[in-house]
């Protein structure tokens, strides 16, 4: 056989793509389906220190991050209408949009974070908290968190965290979709990549749909 | 629109986390919410509601799975005999 | 180095076998040393390796076996390579993330012969918490080198490959069919690929994100599974089996689906009940999805949940033994041929029929309690994926040899290599379950000096040289075959009636040179002799 480039040539089939995409799709949903399933064993076992380590989180900042997913998850769908009709400057802007409610998204959740680190509610050990800052967890000179409110804030951190890591690779495919449809190899006949990176960040919005209540109204 | 929708259930369930149902009663709640806006964003915002018939019928698939081994996991949580 | 960026399906079939059967090769050698360390008891002075390193010994000879050759196994080889062309495609839907899935496999595989050689991992194949965890492994060059995470990654690495090749050939056989070919005519290797296909996307991501938990909880103090911060063990292995239950089939329906191959085949008649064969693969996925925690019936999970799995495992019996009796039904009557491939597919239906019937002991609880780990499980999985699984895949190899590479091995050597095999296979493992039943526990190095253990070790041991004798020998045909093979450009040596036959020997790149279109089923042999008479297939005249 010649050593030229040994492949066949490859036949375009949109709709079968889409299919392996969904596909793929299915396998991150199971990915965040086992972390789920992990809550849910452990909050059924543990639920009112589950209610009582909820307490720490603020509901009002989670609606608003949700709304923002939202609202983004709508500029990313009209953004493929607009390139399916031929609008690529409006499409462009629509995903940038998207791109920057997602950046939005990320440095809302690190206030959170980090707010979260200050009161030392990563590590089971409470010496933070203990200290005075007068969270409704502890009573004053305990050391350590309730299991429970240790399987909390584990679930928490993790859970976030792996969707926060979806949210910056969705962000990353956006610029380099913005890249490509600059360049213009991604228009109105060759939509599909943007199609794609449009699914996968919706994906990463029903994640949160599912996150929000589980977390945040807990209490 | 639908998005006007999600805004909506998204208020909505976190008025109705407000409520006093009982645990159970707050997390069936929730989780209707929740599917329903999911639901939302898969139909229409993914295209579900274009795609052809096994597009569904995977989904079909993936979620049945799911509620599977979400409901033999817990054959044994929710049994346990704790002496 | 044009084959390493190849993305034709053929190479990487290919490339995938050179790997695996490597792989095997060494994890085969792993297996011989533990079996001649178990040859005589402790008591009599006789230790080969001593009891922390055969920790790793088995440890690694699972990870490799299952991993790194029976998982990929027949779906990358054989589903690779034939897949397309029993459908009459060109290619699979995705040929570059098809190379991908071959590199992470590679990754993956590296990093974990990489880890075991620094550190080791003596965990168990299972990887169970708290041990899992708390666990640590200090390298060999004096640098702390945490060789638990470093091969939960591989897995998890070697995890997406396998994702990557199902979610293609889920889409390849729904959109990438011949004209003519429904989904009931397609041949019943494709529709085993298909189940296995479902099942490698939806389970492995719940085990990959599983075994990252431990890699976190080793790094991070959060409380997963870990006992002392309110975790609980047994989750873990809730969420491992609920991968590594439909694993096992995962394993089994390609090398039935070639067992569905080389029977008609080598009989010259249609497959009995086709499309039961069709339904029962996908079914022995439905249903093998949902019974996982039959490996779980000693660990303190609630009496609700061990009589659920229980009952569903023994639906699973139901499929199975469908296609054992059509296979069966098959040879009724047949123009038999017993070729190598034939031969190894006989012995899967012997083998695997008793793997699949030890199992049903398994599954009954009250019989479970009594033969968790002991030899008899260990038994009853190596009848069923070596017996089964890798006997199926020896077979297909054989049954495809030629067509793959147009050389033709020595069928004297490789009946001799199945001689050898089927006599040690049954010798080693037979002897087994009878230890199982007597109490011998798994994973242990040594046993108390009693002639019942003394006896059937010793049986067992000897049955292992013959079976290991028998691979070389196979292995050995393989190669000498690849190297110094008749060449031959036969396009049907096997007179077999599905579309793969009808591409040249070996097939060109784009597989067929005409576009296909399907006019009859894929078992119609009356069919398939009229075409071969009139020219329109190439087959074997006057068969």
């Amino acid at each position: 056989m010649s050593d030229a480039v040994h492949t066949v040539e490859h036949h375009r089939d949109d709709e079968g793509t889409r299919l392996g995409f969904w596909l793929f799709l299915y396998t991150e949903l199971f990915l965040f389906a086992a972390f789920f399933l992990v809550y849910a064993v452990y909050r059924s076992s543990h639920l009112e220190d589950f209610k009582l380590a909820a307490e720490s989180l603020n509901t009002g900042i989670g609606t608003v991050n949700t709304i923002i997913l939202l609202t983004s998850s709508l500029t990313m769908v009209l953004s493929l209408d607009a390139l399916k009709k031929g609008s690529v400057k409006l499409a462009k802007t629509l995903l940038l949009v998207t791109f920057a409610l997602g950046m939005a998204f990320l440095v809302i959740k690190g206030f959170e974070w980090s707010a979260k680190f200050e009161h030392h509610l990563f590590l089971q050990t409470a010496k933070g908290i203990a200290a005075g800052h007068g969270s409704p967890l502890l009573t004053p000179g305990e050391e350590m968190l309730p299991v429970g409110q240790v399987l909390f804030f584990g679930l928490y951190f993790i859970m976030t965290g792996t969707h926060a890591l979806h949210i910056i690779i969705g962000a990353v495919w956006m610029l380099i979709v913005f890249f490509w449809m600059s360049k213009g190899s991604i228009n109105q006949d060759n939509h599909g990549v943007l199609e794609r990176c449009g699914l996968y960040w919706h994906l990463v919005d029903v994640i949160w749909i599912f996150l929000f209540p589980l977390y945040y109204l807990v209490a | 629109m639908v998005f006007g929708a999600l805004i909506i259930l998204t208020i909505a369930t976190v008025l109705l986390s407000g409520l006093d149902v009982g645990n159970t009663g707050a997390l069936l709640i929730a989780m209707s919410v929740a599917s329903v806006k999911a639901g939302l964003v898969l139909y229409f915002f993914m295209h579900l509601n274009h795609e052809p018939l096994i597009f569904k019928l995977f989904l079909g698939v993936a979620f049945f799975t799911l509620f599977a081994i979400f409901v033999l996991t817990f054959s044994d949580y929710s049994f346990r005999v704790i002496s | 180095m044009s084959w390493f960026m190849s993305t034709d399906h053929k190479r990487i079939g290919i490339m995938y076998a050179i790997a695996m059967f490597s792989f095997f090769f060494i994890a085969v050698w792993l297996g011989f040393i533990m079996k001649l360390q178990k040859m005589y008891p402790a008591s009599s002075g006789w230790e080969i390796i001593p009891a922390e390193l055969y920790g790793s010994f088995f440890t690694l000879h699972a990870i490799i076996m299952i991993f790194l050759f029976i998982v990929p196994g027949a779906p990358a080889v054989l589903g690779n390579f034939f897949l397309p062309l029993q459908i009459g495609a060109k290619d699979v839907a995705f040929p570059r993330v098809n190379l991908l899935s071959f590199w992470l496999y590679l990754l993956g595989a590296t990093m974990a012969v990489v880890g075991i050689l620094l550190g080791g991992a003596d965990t168990g194949w299972t990887f169970t918490p708290p041990y899992s965890i708390n666990t640590k492994t200090i390298s060999i060059f004096g640098v702390v080198f945490d060789s638990i995470s470093w091969m939960l990654t591989a897995a998890f690495i070697l995890g997406w490959g396998t994702i990557l090749t199902g979610i293609n050939f889920i889409v390849t056989v729904h959109r990438m069919r011949a004209k003519g070919m429904g989904y009931f005519k397609m041949p019943l290797f494709t529709w085993s690929i298909y189940a296995t296909s479902w099942l490698q996307v939806l389970a492995t991501p719940v085990v990959g994100i599983t075994l990252l938990m431990i890699v976190i909880e080793r790094i991070m103090p959060v409380g997963f599974f870990d006992p002392s911060k309110g975790g609980d063990p047994i989750l873990f292995q809730h969420l491992f089996w609920i991968y590594s239950h439909p694993a096992v089939y995962i394993m089994i329906l390609p090398s039935m689906g070639l067992v569905s191959e080389i029977i008609p085949t080598n009989s010259q008649k249609p497959i009995f009940g086709y499309k039961s064969i069709a339904i029962a693969s996908c079914s022995i996925a439905g249903v093998g999805y949902l019974l996982w925690a039959h490996h779980m019936f000693t660990t303190g999970m609630s009496d609700f949940a061990a009589i659920l799995f229980s009952f569903l495992t023994f639906f699973v019996a139901i499929p199975t033994a469908i296609k054992v009796f059509n296979w069966t039904a098959t040879l009724y009557k047949g123009s038999i041929t017993l070729t190598p491939a034939m031969l190894f597919a006989l012995a899967f239906i012997f083998n695997f029929t008793i793997g699949g019937l030890t199992g049903m002991f398994l599954g009954s609880l009250s019989t479970d309690i009594h033969l968790h780990d002991t030899d008899f499980v260990v038994a009853h999985f190596h009848y069923t994926m070596f017996g089964g699984a890798a006997f199926g895949l020896i077979g297909g190899v054989f049954h495809y040899f030629p067509k793959m590479f147009g050389k033709m091995y020595s069928m004297k050597w490789a009946k001799t290599g199945f001689g050898f095999m089927f006599i040690g296979f049954n010798s080693l493992y037979f002897p087994m379950l009878i230890l199982g039943y007597f109490g011998m526990p798994r994973r242990y190095h040594t046993y108390p000096d009693i002639p019942i253990y003394n006896n059937l070790q010793l049986a067992s041991t000897l049955g292992s040289w013959v079976l290991v004798t028998g691979v070389m020998i196979v292995l050995g045909v393989w190669i000498h075959a690849l190297l110094k093979g008749k060449r031959t450009t036969e396009v049907n040596p096997w007179n077999s009636s599905t579309l793969e036959w009808q591409t040249a020997t070996p097939p060109t790149l784009f597989n067929f040179e005409e576009d296909v279109e399907i006019t009859r089923d894929p078992y119609d042999y009356e069919a398939f002799r009229g075409e071969v008479k009139a020219g329109t297939s190439v087959g074997v005249k006057n068969v």
